[in-house]
């Protein structure tokens, strides 16, 4: 039976695209599922430093595609897990070295030997997104709580249904306190915009940072806030019904009714 | 010293000249004229010499023109058509160089697998290592993540080469500054060539088809000039001995 293969997209840059590849592939191998992750941002690529993985590479996706080496010889295995493989960005090139008809095809090989093939896509909604998505059965689009990233994230949305790609949405580093205190969106006020299937809530977390800087995915260690949340997205992604925690409602209900309240005089004016 | 000067000045006009220099049949290429022009007048070029050229492995100056890769697989055609072949390219212009850097060697040799040994540094150099004197491309750094150069002989960089920035050379490498990316020696098959660095930090080193890794924790070592070269079937990293840079 075929994998599924699976963009992880955004419009914007910044919010968090390549984290959450990282540590949703990393979290699936660590489920006994086999995954390759596929960093489609060809000529910036990122996804083989935040693995630890970038001196491993000999090969690349635009020498797959060029026919230069095999599938198999440009594939990584991560240095912590046998079930995740990386297949990596070229450099030197830039984004029309691909075609989105090659990644299909791409996406077809690798679907046969992969559970998960985890496409992570560069920002924009040029040549690089077309090439991403083309071999996509689904997406996982990611934003932050931020009106720019909600506004690029409602753009692709668009773009995703056009082409019938099913979509689910995660939000990444929301900060319960600035939620709590009313000076950020909250989950709901994503949800009512963008109306799409909620996957996950990333809150935010200095793990994160420091786990991206020494190259070693979050969810490896389990101590982090951040790293609990890719783990009950990965229980998501695999057909399980996991709860997702309300970050922004942990206060009592007096101060729930106190938000409510002073949200309606901002609304009126009052 | 007037006949060298309107030799100058009759290449500068036209827009495609030909030129024999010594053994070599030099094309020069207007760096002031579009592409467009260049393509047309070469053509002509060609169809009024007939078969004087067919055989011939010609050296391409592009001088400062930024030669983009379909361009240059334009030119290849073109020549082709007409039995001419570029042996050389002679740029000024990282860009051109990148598209000017033939694919990468055949794949094959590496098994990713054997990527493993991590260089090992040893206190000298024997005796009998032997220092290259041959060609050199010289390139002013730093070279950033996605530069790619390609030397047919050595390669000097005067500079530091960065994270994801890329050296090939049919030679030795040489950096005057820090090696951080990945440097390729000995293209395609030569093991005796070596790669050396005021600081030698690198991602990959290869040398002819051996090829090894950084440790996965690099420490901030400060051990001055060090040199990679192939022992016993492996990279080894020395440090770079005092008598090659004059001392005692």
């Amino acid at each position: 039976m075929d994998g599924r293969a699976i963009v992880i997209t955004s419009g914007k840059g910044g919010v968090g695209k390549t984290t959450v590849t990282a540590n949703l592939g990393s979290v699936l191998a660590q489920n006994g599922c086999k995954v390759c992750m596929i960093d489609a941002d060809i000529g910036l690529r990122n996804l083989d430093v935040v693995l630890g993985l970038e001196n491993r590479i000999v090969y690349h996706l635009v020498d797959v595609i060029a026919g230069r080496c095999r599938l198999k010889q440009a594939l990584i295995r991560d240095k912590r897990n046998e079930n995740l493989y990386l297949l990596p960005a070229s450099q030197s090139d830039d984004k029309n070295a691909v075609e989105p008809e090659q990644m299909r095809q791409l996406c077809q090989d690798l679907k046969k030997e992969f559970d998960y093939t985890l496409i992570d896509c560069p920002a924009g909604i040029e040549q690089g997104f077309r090439n991403a998505v083309a071999g996509a059965n689904q997406a996982v689009i990611v934003t932050t709580p931020e009106v720019s990233a909600i506004r690029d994230a409602d753009r692709i949305i668009g773009l995703l249904h056009a082409q019938q790609i099913e979509t689910q949405l995660i939000i990444n580093r929301l900060n319960a306190e600035l939620v709590r205190r009313g000076d950020m969106l909250d989950q709901q006020d994503v949800i009512d915009i963008l109306a799409i299937e909620l996957l996950g809530i990333v809150p935010e977390d200095q793990g994160i940072v420091i786990s991206t800087n020494k190259g070693n995915p979050a969810a490896f260690s389990e101590e982090y806030e951040a790293s609990k949340a890719f783990w009950r997205i990965g229980r998501r992604l695999r057909g399980e019904i996991v709860p997702i925690p309300n970050f922004s409602e942990n206060g009592s209900l007096w101060s729930r009714l106190g938000k409510k309240l002073s949200d309606t005089f901002r609304r009126t004016g009052l | 010293m007037a006949q060298e000067k309107r030799r100058f000045l009759n290449t500068q006009q036209a827009k495609v000249a030909f030129k024999g220099v010594g053994q070599d049949v030099h094309v020069i290429l207007d760096p002031r004229t579009s592409f467009g022009e260049i393509e047309r007048e070469l053509e002509e070029h060609l169809e009024r010499s007939g078969k004087f050229f067919t055989g011939a492995a010609v050296t391409l100056v592009v001088g400062t023109r930024k030669l983009r890769d379909e361009h240059l697989q334009r030119i290849r055609q073109v020549l082709a058509t007409h039995g001419l072949t570029i042996g050389e390219i002679r740029t000024s212009v990282g860009d051109t160089n990148l598209a000017a850097s033939p694919p990468l060697p055949p794949p094959p040799v590496y098994t990713p697998a054997a990527a493993a040994p991590i260089p090992t540094r040893r206190e000298t150099l024997p005796e009998d290592t032997a220092l290259p004197h041959n060609n050199a491309l010289l390139i002013k750094g730093p070279l950033r993540s996605g530069q790619r150069i390609y030397a047919e002989d050595n390669l000097v960089v005067f500079g530091d080469v960065n994270p994801g920035a890329e050296l090939i050379a049919g030679g030795n490498i040489v950096v005057m500054g820090v090696l951080r990316g990945v440097a390729h020696a000995g293209v395609p098959d030569n093991s005796t060539a070596i790669i050396t660095a005021l600081s030698l930090r690198p991602t990959q080193l290869r040398i002819g088809h051996f090829i090894s890794r950084s440790p996965e924790l690099q420490e901030k070592h400060n051990s001055g000039p060090e040199i990679a070269r192939v022992d016993a079937e492996q990279i080894v990293v020395d440090s770079f001995p005092r008598r090659l840079l004059g001392g005692s």
